[in-house]
């Protein structure tokens, strides 16, 4: 469980410094194109680590694996992330990335769901309390965007 | 299309992305642990089958790359690696802990993009006290998240 939260910490580090690049990358460019530079650079790192040291798990891979892959591909980064980069050339990075603090509220749902998970009192207040934030961050009409 | 339309259409547009990114969270912890397949691995597939799908799907405004400057091409493949490094963890971390306990933590990322917008991007947006505040709830909340975590 540890090492999960340590993961996923680091993922947040990442996370944000890639807002912070693909806000100053995106000014001029058409969000779908930029997408595709992005997603296309995700892959060629993926691509290295997978010829290092995970060639024979790909081909071993279970057709249903496969299929569950092929989803994750469509929602997260055909769908997803073409939209969050249309809304960051909208909206702005300064109030679009807040908004999304609203995503474990849809992943507990989804997790309860399908995958049966139980969140128990502190983590259901640790979810209010970012939809909390996310709705002040909402509410500042003095957000510029150039 | 007037300013405020603007900011309302892309406020809509990142609601309808953390729906998607929730539900794409339970999508890779089933693919990983159900099926067992290598975080890398998973991702890898999932980003091979995404790109061509985007090429092929974008292909007249994917011809413009070349004509982009290329510092923009540069930042934006920064952008991917970070990405996809990330994305990497992510699903590693759904491999070893709850979906309930790793989504909270990841969606404080605004923490760390606001931090470097307001140090290095003041020209072109302006962090005020209030998203400051609103960014310190979100916090707090995830570090309920990690104190309930450690009762699962």
């Amino acid at each position: 469980m540890s090492s999960g939260i340590i993961f996923a910490s680091l993922a947040l580090c990442g996370f944000g410094c890639s807002t912070f690049l693909v806000r100053i990358g995106l000014i001029g460019i058409i969000p779908r194109v930029a997408a595709t530079i992005s997603v296309a650079s995700s892959c060629l790192l993926l691509l290295v680590l997978v010829a290092i040291f995970y060639s024979k798990e790909l081909v071993s891979m279970e057709p249903s694996g496969f299929v569950w892959a092929l989803a994750y591909g469509i929602v997260t980064f055909s769908l997803a992330r073409v939209i969050l980069y249309t809304a960051f050339g909208l909206a702005g990075a300064t109030r679009v990335a807040p908004i999304l603090s609203v995503m474990p509220i849809f992943a507990t749902i989804f997790a309860m769901i399908i995958l049966g998970e139980k969140p128990n009192f502190f983590i259901i207040m640790g979810i209010i309390l970012s939809v909390l934030g996310m709705i002040l961050i909402l509410g500042d009409r003095n957000i510029d965007v150039e | 299309m007037g300013r405020d339309r603007k900011v309302l259409l892309g406020t809509v547009l990142a609601f309808l992305a953390a729906i998607l990114y929730g539900i794409s969270q339970v999508i890779a912890k089933k693919g990983v642990t159900e099926y067992e397949v290598p975080p890398v691995v998973f991702l890898f597939v999932a980003l091979f089958f995404a790109t061509f799908l985007m090429v092929i799907s974008g292909w007249p405004g994917i011809k413009s790359i070349r004509y982009l400057p290329p510092k923009k091409v540069l930042l934006l493949v920064g952008a991917g690696l970070t990405s996809g490094l990330s994305v990497t963890l992510l699903v590693s971390a759904l491999d070893r802990a709850p979906v309930v306990v790793v989504t909270p933590i990841v969606a404080l990322n605004p923490i760390v993009s606001l931090t470097l917008i307001y140090f290095f991007l003041r020209r072109l947006e302006k962090v005020t006290k209030r998203v400051a505040l609103g960014t310190g709830v979100a916090l707090s909340g995830a570090i309920f998240v990690i104190i309930g975590s450690t009762e699962l």
